[in-house]
């Protein structure tokens, strides 16, 4: 680590914030998006490993006149073999 | 015809009163003539930010209720040349007083004399921030670099795209430069691709503001980067295509250097 290394909290804010407008626009709970997750990873699982912790979930912002988008990633590890 | 452009926000005290002031001088400046609407009843003060107190007599509840003409309650700022007018809110009454359609007509007769409008919006979502949009063309959204500060500012623009505005432009004030290099603030730029807006400006924190408030006097005459960012803003409402200021460009250092050299 260097020495010089501090703690940006102008990109913990912008994490804080895309929270904030992804509950507002969206209305989804945090225990709504705890379940879409779990979905998420249910389905995927079936098909492939992934890194399950690493799972994100934001809220993409539309341009001026196109909507916002639910952006789910997952890491994925391997192809499960059937 | 002229344009009248409301002047909102979620969160209060994020600078829409000195922001309709500056931006209001700096056309005066420019040779518009412009009327600033303060909509804020029961606690007007750009009356007080401009210096102009004591040259009040009739105020906007006067005139919606024919209690006076508009010219008789509008006050002329003596150092615009005749450029630049107040209408004042009244101080002691209620906002409910008013309805939208009457601010509705009260702008339509004030664009058929003055080139602008700008009406001062009172913080809040409520009954107040709907008269002030009410007889708006458009609106500026003005927000503090700050998370509450930008999300209301969202629910702000959703509730303006719900009474069918146009999509609103952005102003971020009281930008710290300093904090935005070192990495601790928000940048514009992430601002208003959150809000997916334009943005209309920047405004450097900067006490020459607070100076000026004290003095009842605009700030736009200066030569400080706060007096170019308004005298920008009113170029751009003139359609001028000037490009934003970078207050926050890396200055170079050999300390800066060294420091990403290690890491
Ligand atoms: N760029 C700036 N730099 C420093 N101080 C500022 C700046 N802009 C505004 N201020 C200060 O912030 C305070 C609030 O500003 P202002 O009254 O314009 O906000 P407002 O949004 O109109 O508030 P309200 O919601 O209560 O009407 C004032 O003291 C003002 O001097
Ligand atoms: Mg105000």
């Amino acid at each position: 680590m260097s020495i010089f290394q501090s703690n940006k909290t102008g990109a913990a804010a912008k994490a804080r914030l895309n929270t904030c407008l992804r509950e507002d626009r969206t209305h989804l709970t945090n225990r709504e998006l705890m379940l879409i997750r779990l979905d998420v990873l249910a389905a995927l699982s079936e098909y492939v490993e992934m890194e399950r912790e690493s799972m994100k979930v934001s809220l993409v912002h539309g341009g001026q006149n196109e909507p916002n988008s639910l952006l789910i990633s997952v890491p994925i590890l391997v192809r499960k073999a059937k | 015809m002229g344009e009248a452009i409301v002047i909102t926000s979620g969160k209060g005290g994020v600078g829409k009163t000195t922001a309709t002031l500056n931006i209001g001088a700096a056309l005066a400046l420019k040779g518009a003539h412009v009327v600033l609407v303060d909509t804020d009843i029961g606690l007007r003060n750009l009356d007080v930010v401009m210096g102009l107190e004591e040259k009040v007599t009739y105020d906007l509840i006067d005139v919606l209720e024919g209690k006076c003409r508009i010219r008789q309650a509008l006050v002329d700022d003596p150092r615009f040349f005749g450029r630049l007018h107040l209408l004042p809110a009244a101080q002691t009454r209620d906002k409910r007083e008013i309805e939208a359609e009457q601010m509705r007509s009260l702008a339509k007769e004030l664009k058929g004399m003055f080139d602008f409008v700008l009406i001062d919006c009172p913080a809040g979502i409520e009954t107040g921030f709907v008269n002030a949009v009410a007889g708006a063309d458009s609106a500026v959204v003005v927000t503090m670099p700050e998370v509450s500060s930008v999300r209301d500012a969202d629910k702000v623009i959703s509730i303006l795209k719900a009474l069918s505005m146009p999509k609103p432009k952005i102003i971020v004030n009281r930008l710290r430069t300093k904090m935005v290099r070192r990495g601790d603030m928000m940048d514009e730029n992430d601002m208003a691709e959150m809000l997916a807006c334009e943005l209309l400006g920047i405004i450097p924190d900067d006490e020459t503001v607070i100076r000026a408030g004290n003095l009842g006097e605009p700030v736009v005459r200066g030569t400080s980067p706060v007096s170019l960012a308004y005298r920008n803003i009113a170029e751009r409402l003139q359609g001028e295509n000037v490009p934003l200021q970078v207050l926050h460009r890396e200055k170079f250092s050999i300390f800066r250097k060294l420091k990403r050299k290690l890491g």
